[in-house]
């Protein structure tokens, strides 16, 4: 599903390694924790899976498809096969729950019988049924970032990729999106989610991949939260 | 599922007009400025050349007849000179009516002709109308080589000048084009980066879901094309209100030429005006989408 071969990358303005020989394989339907300090690679991973990036060295293959050879027209349809969660929700306020959805949707080109059968099945999967008419604005944090995994889950992909999605989130409301991502993870989706939230990674017993300073230091299987430590 | 798509497109284009309304006029506005100088000009140059080309139609040849040749011999030659390529009209003046002519050009003193009728002091001319004045001067040579004619005038300096001014106003024309163009592209595209700033997320998150470059580029395009239209319009109906008011005094003064009439041109500045605002529009607004699309 996601192969990342002695991956190094170099951004060009500054100079700084950002990742540095880093190899890795996800398959099918696992759930992997990304952990690390600020600045350790995790989001320069993030952005290659989302092809925002391409590596200096090596090669990234998602779904089959190198994306440093992918072309600018190809880039959005390999998107559309990668679901992506964020930690400040990015949802669009002057849209309902249901827009906000149906806007993700819309794009790929689905018709409204689509719509209309898609959006309440994953606002049910996220528990949003009955927001689905009120604004981003009247809801909580932990609720936002449920309505952008329905988002994100509109289209079907077969990556989930969260970035520090409980980040702005309390104790109760991240373990909430955890047991909603480890649902999803379930149904067979691929889920790799970048986080900081140590209790989060120990009690979840999923694979963790620890990165240092661009090196990747540990991948274990069933792994605990192990940085700085 | 296309005209899904161009109707998404559409009403996300009036959205953003509606959410931009000031912005919006504004650069309607400039744009209308823009394209009036255009229509001002087109209607000008268009007269110009309508003009130009009465200059060139009074522009002929005449053919002077030998004046042995008899009244018979010289009507004669008709035939061969209106079969000279190039030729498309010919007109005899006998000596007799040259005379005549002269006189009554002298008013008074044209009793002072009398008596001089019969040296040959006036010959017999054809005057000339050929299809292409840029071709008189070979025109003039094979009519040189018919016998009988024994010379033929040309009025190549007026002929010269006239393509010159013509020439000259195709060029500041197609300047004027570029430099108006340049103008319109500018302001519509600063007016749409406008609209484009205001929805940066809504673009950036399209972007994560995966639409294409254009799905995001086309409300915007669309938005430039109707800002271009609405300019276009504008700008059409007050050239036309103008030029019809112009084309109904020039007739007064203007008597040794007349202008274009106000249905003679309205097509082509109709057309001219609004193709001209909505590619202006969608290219401004092309330009101002562009380094947005990057993510």
């Amino acid at each position: 599903m996601i192969h990342f071969d002695h991956v190094t990358k170099i951004y060009e303005d500054n100079k700084a390694l950002a990742l540095s020989d880093v190899s890795f394989d996800v398959s099918k339907g696992e759930f992997v924790f990304l952990v690390g300090h600020s600045g350790a690679g995790k989001s320069s991973i993030i952005r290659m899976l989302l092809c925002e990036e391409v590596p200096t060295e090596g090669t990234v293959i998602v779904k089959g498809q190198d994306i440093g050879s992918l072309t600018r027209k190809e880039i959005p349809y390999l998107r559309r096969n990668i679901g992506v969660v964020f930690q400040d929700f990015r949802l669009l306020p002057a849209r309902t729950v249901y827009e906000n959805v149906a806007f993700a949707m819309r794009i790929v080109g689905a018709s409204s019988r689509q719509m209309r059968r898609r959006i309440p099945e994953v606002l049910n999967l996220v528990g949003l049924s009955h927001k689905a008419r009120a604004y981003p604005s009247q809801l909580s944090g932990g609720e936002k970032q449920r309505v952008s995994m329905a988002r994100a889950l509109a289209n079907n992909p077969s990556i989930l990729i969260a970035d520090e999605p409980t980040g702005n989130l309390d104790g109760e409301k991240a373990a909430e999106i955890m047991s909603i991502l480890a649902d999803i993870n379930n149904r067979g989706t691929t889920i790799l989610m970048a986080t900081h939230a140590e209790k989060l990674v120990n009690e979840m017993h999923k694979r963790v991949l620890t990165l240092d300073r661009g090196h990747l230091v540990s991948d274990e299987r069933e792994g605990v939260y192990t940085v700085g430590v | 599922m296309v005209f899904r798509e161009l109707r998404y497109f559409c009403s996300e284009a009036f959205k953003s007009i509606a959410f931009n309304i000031w912005m919006t006029l504004a650069s309607v506005i400039t744009v209308t400025g823009c394209l009036l100088f255009l229509g001002v000009f087109m209607l000008f140059s268009v007269n110009l050349s309508y003009i130009a080309d009465q200059v060139r139609e009074d522009c002929k040849l005449v053919a002077f007849v030998d004046s042995s040749y008899s009244e018979e011999a010289t009507k004669a030659l008709a035939s061969e000179i209106q079969s000279t390529p190039g030729v498309t009209e010919a007109e005899l003046e006998t000596q007799d009516e040259a005379f005549a002519n002269a006189k009554e050009m002298l008013g008074d003193a044209g009793v002072s002709l009398d008596g001089m009728r019969e040296d040959g002091f006036l010959r017999a001319s054809y005057t000339i109308t050929v299809k292409d004045l840029e071709n008189s001067a070979q025109i003039a040579d094979s009519l040189r080589k018919i016998e009988g004619v024994q010379e033929v005038r040309e009025q190549q300096d007026i002929t010269e000048r006239v393509s010159k001014v013509t020439n000259a106003i195709k060029i500041a024309l197609i300047v004027a084009m570029i430099v108006l163009a340049l103008i319109a592209v500018f302001i519509i595209s600063n007016s749409i980066k406008l609209a484009v700033y205001a929805r940066e997320k809504e673009i950036h998150i399209m972007k994560y879901v995966g639409a294409t470059d254009w799905y995001i580029r086309w409300p915007f395009i669309i938005e430039g094309i109707i800002v271009g239209i609405i300019g276009g319009a504008v700008s059409f109906g007050i050239c036309l209100g103008a030029y019809g008011y112009i084309a109904r005094s020039a007739t007064d003064f203007l008597s040794a030429f007349s202008i274009l009439k106000v249905n003679q041109v309205s097509f082509s500045l109709f057309i001219l005006l609004l193709l001209f605002g909505a590619l202006m529009g969608a290219l401004g607004s092309g330009i101002a989408v562009r380094q947005h699309l990057k993510v």
